[in-house]
Formats: C-alpha cells, sequence, structure tokens
C-alpha cells in the first residue's frame, strides 16, 4: 500500500519513542509483521533525557517523560546503516525551530523513505511546544518541506484547543501527511511517597485510556485536509486499527502496547486485522474513511 | 508502582546491606524490580529474597538505598522480567560481586525443589565476601578472591576444577565478562542461563535502552540462556543518550 508516497507493507507502523534505538530491533519488529518504522525523535546533538522514573505505570497505560534522549544524528545514522529492511524507515526528528528542524531533515533525508517532524518540542525561547502554534507549525512545516527529498509526515500533539487548525497548518506548509497523536500531557503524584512520580514532574499518557481522544483527532482532522492521515493513540488489536482506520486513517502507529504484550503483539494485531479484512472481503484502503465518508 | 516499607535492614558486607520489606512481592528468582526514592532517583534491583533486595553503594541512588532505616518508604515497579528457569536435579551456581544476590534467592528455591546445588563465589578480597553462609543453607558453597584473602586465590574459574562433574543446569551473574568466562569455560557442555545487567529507564519494554542485539534485557532478560545471546555480550552497552559503547 502507499501512504502519501511512503510504500507500507501494511498500515501497522512502529511509532516514534517506543524501541526505536536499533536496528537489530527494527529487523525483529519487521519480522514480527510491522509495515514500516518511525524511529526515536533524532536531534542534531547527542542528548541524555531525564532520569528515571521517565516511564510510570498508570490506569489505562503509562506516563512517560524521557526527555527525547537520542544519541544524536550523526552516531544515528551509523546505527541506520546497520539496518536492511524490506519495510520502509521513517527518520523522526526534532528541533527547536524551523531553522534546526529543516537541517535534521537535509542531513537524514538521504538515508530514510520519509521523515516524521515531532512537533511537541519546545520552541526556542518559548515555553510552548511549536505543535501548539498554527504560525510555528506552518513555517516548521515549510522550512522542512524545503529541505526534504522524501516525504514529509507532521506529527500533532493533541494538547490544543482545535487539531484541525494546526493540522491545516502543516497542510499549508506542505506536509505530505500528518499523524496524530502524540501524548496527551498528565501527570501523577505517589502519595505513599508524597512526590510527583515522574523525575520531570508530568509527562504524557499514551495507551489504551488516549484511544478515544486519538480517534476524534483522527475524525475532526478527517473532516478539515486533503492528506493523509496516520492515525495515533491506545492502539492494541487488530480491532483498534480497524476502528482508527474507519474515522479517517490510512495508516496507524503503535507504541505502548508492545511493552504490554511485547514484540509479539504486533502479529496478533497484523493477523486481527488481516482476518477482518478477509471476513468482510475488504482491503485496508477500502476500510480507511468508511465510516467518516457516512457523514 | 507498589508502596513498600522497610521492615528490615541487614548489613552484609562493607557497603553492602539487604533490605526486607513489609510485603512479599511474589518475585521470582532472576526477577529485578525498579526501585524508586523520591527526590533521588530509581534503578533497577534485582531479588534476593522474595521480600528483599541486596545493594552496593556505588552511586547516588544505591546509596540512599542502602541508607534505608526501618520504617522508611519507597515504591518499586515489579516485579519485572523474566526469572531463571528452574529444571533438572543439580545445579551449578556461579556468582561474582553483587551479582551473588539474585543466587542466594536461586538457591534457596532451587533447594526447596530438592535439587542438588553447588555455589562457586568470587570476589576482589576477603572484606567484599557476603552470603557464603547463606549460601551455605542450600548446599556447598567455594569461594575465590582475586588476592587470595579467603578461598581460593584467582578468579571464580578458578574453582571449576574442584567442582568438576555434572549438573543438570548452571547458572552465573555478576560482572559481564566473569560470565563469558564461565560460558566459555563450560564450553556448552551444560545448558547456561545468565543474569544481565544494562542501564534501564523504563524497565518495561518500551525505551529500549536496555537493547542488546534485538533482546530487550528488560522483557526478554534479565536472565538469558547463553546459547541466545549475540556478539554485544561482554562487549558492547548502550550509554543514556542510547548510544552503542564498549562495554
Ligand atoms: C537487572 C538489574 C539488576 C540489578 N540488581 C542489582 C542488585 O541486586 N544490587 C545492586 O546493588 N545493584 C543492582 N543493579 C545495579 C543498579 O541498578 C545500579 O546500576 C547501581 O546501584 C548504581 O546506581 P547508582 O545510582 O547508585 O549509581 P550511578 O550513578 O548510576 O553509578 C555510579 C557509578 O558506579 C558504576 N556502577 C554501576 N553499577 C555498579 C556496580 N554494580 N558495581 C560497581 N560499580 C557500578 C557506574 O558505572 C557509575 O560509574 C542491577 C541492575 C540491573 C540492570
Ligand atoms: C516511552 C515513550 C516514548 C516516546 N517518545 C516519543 C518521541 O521520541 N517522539 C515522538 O514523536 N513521540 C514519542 N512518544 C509518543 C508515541 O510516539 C505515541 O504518539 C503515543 O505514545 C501514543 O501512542 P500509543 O498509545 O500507541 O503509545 C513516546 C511514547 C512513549 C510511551
Ligand atoms: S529499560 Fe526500557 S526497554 Fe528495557
Amino acid at each position: 500500500m502507499n501512504v502519501a508516497g511512503i510504500p507500507l507493507k501494511n498500515p501497522l507502523i512502529l511509532c516514534s519513542g517506543v524501541l526505536g534505538i536499533s536496528s537489530a530491533l527494527f529487523a525483529r519488529l519487521e519480522k514480527a509483521g510491522m509495515g514500516g518504522i518511525v524511529t526515536k525523535s533524532i536531534s542534531l546533538r547527542p542528548t541524555e533525557g531525564y532520569p528515571p522514573p521517565t516511564v510510570v505505570p498508570v490506569a489505562g497505560g503509562v506516563l512517560n517523560a524521557m526527555g527525547l534522549p537520542n544519541p544524536g544524528v550523526d552516531a544515528f545514522l551509523e546505527e541506520v546503516g546497520e539496518a536492511s529492511l524490506s519495510i520502509p524507515l521513517i527518520i523522526s526528528v526534532f528541533g527547536t525551530d524551523a531553522k534546526e528542524v529543516a537541517a535534521m531533515v537535509d542531513r537524514v533525508s538521504p538515508y530514510c523513505d520519509a521523515v516524521e517532524l515531532n512537533l511537541s518540542c519546545p520552541h526556542a525561547g518559548g515555553l510552548l511546544a511549536i505543535g501548539q502554534n498554527p504560525c510555528l507549525v506552518r513555517s516548521v512545516v515549510a522550512s522542512a518541506a524545503r529541505a526534504a527529498t522524501v516525504p514529509v509526515v507532521a506529527k500533532l500533539t493533541p494538547n490544543v484547543t482545535d487539531i484541525t487548525e494546526i493540522g491545516k497548518a502543516a497542510e499549508e506548509g506542505g506536509a505530505d501527511a500528518v499523524s496524530a497523536i502524540n501524548t496527551v500531557r498528565g501527570m501523577a503524584i505517589d502519595i505513599h511517597q508524597a512526590y510527583p512520580v515522574l523525575s520531570n514532574v508530568s509527562g504524557g499518557l499514551s495507551g489504551p485510556a488516549v484511544k478515544p481522544i486519538g480517534m476524534k483527532c483522527v475524525w475532526d482532522l478527517a473532516g478539515a485536509i486533503e492528506i493523509p492521515i496516520i492515525g495515533i493513540g491506545g492502539i492494541s488489536s487488530g480491532g483498534d486499527v480497524v476502528e482508527y482506520l474507519m474515522a479517517g486513517a490510512s495508516a496507524v502507529e503503535l507504541g505502548t502496547c508492545l511493552g504490554s504484550g511485547g514484540i509479539e503483539q504486533v502479529t496478533a494485531i497484523r493477523d486481527g486485522l488481516d482476518a477482518w479484512c478477509s471476513a468482510r472481503h475488504t482491503t485496508y484502503e477500502a476500510l480507511s474513511r468508511s465510516v467518516r465518508d457516512k457523514f | 508502582m507498589r508502596d513498600l516499607v522497610v521492615r528490615a535492614v541487614v548489613p552484609e558486607a562493607p557497603g553492602v546491606v539487604t533490605l526486607r520489606f513489609d510485603e512479599d512481592l511474589g518475585a521470582l528468582p532472576g526477577q529485578f524490580g525498579m526501585f524508586w526514592l523520591a527526590g533521588v532517583g530509581q534503578r533497577p534491583m534485582s531479588f534476593s529474597f522474595s521480600d528483599g533486595i541486596t545493594v552496593k553503594a556505588v552511586g547516588p541512588v544505591s546509596q540512599a538505598l542502602s541508607s534505608l532505616g526501618v520504617g522508611d518508604r519507597l515504591s518499586v515497579d515489579g516485579p519485572l522480567g523474566r526469572p531463571f528457569s528452574i529444571e533438572g536435579s543439580s545445579a551449578l551456581l556461579v556468582g561474582g560481586g553483587f551479582g551473588v544476590a539474585p543466587l542466594r534467592f536461586l538457591a534457596e528455591r532451587c533447594n526447596e525443589e530438592g535439587m542438588d546445588v553447588r555455589t562457586l563465589l568470587g570476589f576482589r578480597c576477603k572484606d567484599d565476601v557476603f552470603f557464603e553462609h547463606e549460601l551455605a543453607r542450600f548446599g556447598d558453597v567455594y569461594v575465590a578472591t582475586e588476592d587470595g584473602s579467603c578461598g581460593e586465590r584467582g578468579l571464580v574459574t578458578c574453582l571449576f576444577s574442584a567442582v568438576s562433574g555434572t549438573y543438570d543446569r548452571a547458572y552465573t551473574c555478576g560482572p559481564e565478562r566473569m560470565m563469558a568466562a564461565v560460558r566459555d569455560a563450560l564450553g556448552g557442555a551444560i545448558p547456561l542461563q545468565v543474569s544481565l545487567e544494562r542501564y534501564m529507564k523504563c524497565g518495561r519494554g518500551l525505551c529500549g535502552s536496555c537493547e542488546m542485539d534485538g533482546l530487550l534485557v528488560c522483557k526478554d532478560g534479565p536472565v538469558f540462556d547463553a546459547a541466545q545471546l549475540g556478539p554485544s555480550f561482554g562487549t558492547a552497552k548502550r550509554d543514556k543518550t542510547g548510544r552503542r559503547v564498549p562495554l
């Protein structure tokens, strides 16, 4: 299947930040049935991230504040060089302004089949994330699109009043697709020790609890933009994938379910999705928007 | 996260203490927990008892854990990870340094299963030796120290000749190069399980920081069959940024 020029083997893509650090893991995920891979979000320079606790289980999922740890673009491209994949590799990048993001995109384009822009990173000098401001999104995506020689996916944060405004800005900036959602802001206090659990105090929620939020974002985006949408958030079964496709997604990304179910969960999700499609005599492409278009 | 209160503190050797908790966590030998002290940090620690851990003070988190007293609170995410598989009727346990901690728990369970247990321990010097008497409750114990101040002089592998014979299973935990030497010394004659350590940020198979050759130490391990391991065993790890560096 082809989504925004990305030749996916099936609609299941590894989401950014989960396991996407090692070429050996990419190979293992492909073998388990993944249709594409998004890497950890990579920056110009290496970043250690926050000290543990960085991931804590909560009802319905996990809270995380990793602090975007990554080995930096040079070391990471060495790692990518060791991968021999037959599924598309999408490199996630972040930076604090349009210039830095464009430099990253320029650097990684020759090594991948697409780039995903993680727009949930704070803007240089500002408190808000780039992805919370439509003007910034438009200009960052536009510089990235100019620098890119591969399709550009803009990854949207749900921590905004109206995600369609941001989706439109990404489309106007020249994104080939959008992916949604990144994690939902959240925090937890441990009452036994009377202290916030995450070392960064607050972080982002993912897992089954965010699925209805991701669904609503995809549904709304599907009514507002023309470019393909990659649905993310709380998927853990083939049925969840069907639901996102029906809402308007062309493909999906998987994350937290790999922690709870292990890498084998990918195989179960792919088999569940394929069984559903063959029982209903339908295809991934035909499923996409099948319910959205009724409205 | 589970709430814990320290029920007992047992000094084992200079800088090494066992903490026993108010609750049995139902852990199995080889499993670990992500132990968290508010305002200090969180680190993986193997269970040395079903309700306890044994900590060596080497840095900020282990030092803070080591100075806890009875009644102090902490939290844990766990038990996590794949335990040792306890099989057969005789077992050879090989431990070095604080890797001896999980072996105590393993020896106890092997003994409860009626297995014949023999344990080889390697330390730097006499002062570092711990769990020697504890382990002797479950079977014969042989000790080696690098400076010869206790038991045989040399690395733990020098004790192999003393315990020649056949065993159904061998288990090892300790410094990784020691474990690699144990694997080489056994030469595949006995099925060997090794318990590995890597920098862990999540302990839940999500972040990838503990990855080695496509395996996740927190989720696929920390206990592995020696035959499962790739070239990174004894040679490479990932640093806090996720970059692969020499061990
Ligand atoms: C699965 C697993 C099980 C573990 N089980 C135990 C256990 O049962 N008991 C225990 O004490 N620790 C155990 N550890 C190690 C523990 O998680 C920490 O790495 C260690 O306590 C150091 O943390 P720190 O914050 O005190 O020091 P850090 O600041 O993280 O480290 C301080 C310095 O000590 C070095 N260092 C780290 N670990 C050791 C060590 N064990 N011996 C000597 N130097 C070291 C580091 O490289 C660093 O230079 C385990 C680790 C893993 C992954
Ligand atoms: C541990 C962890 C790390 C993450 N790191 C990143 C990251 O580096 N970049 C990014 O764009 N999203 C990151 N995310 C967000 C995920 O890509 C995804 O958008 C979110 O988790 C929702 O999907 P899920 O419910 O299937 O996990 C991370 C999520 C988790 C749980
Ligand atoms: S510690 Fe995060 S995947 Fe193992």
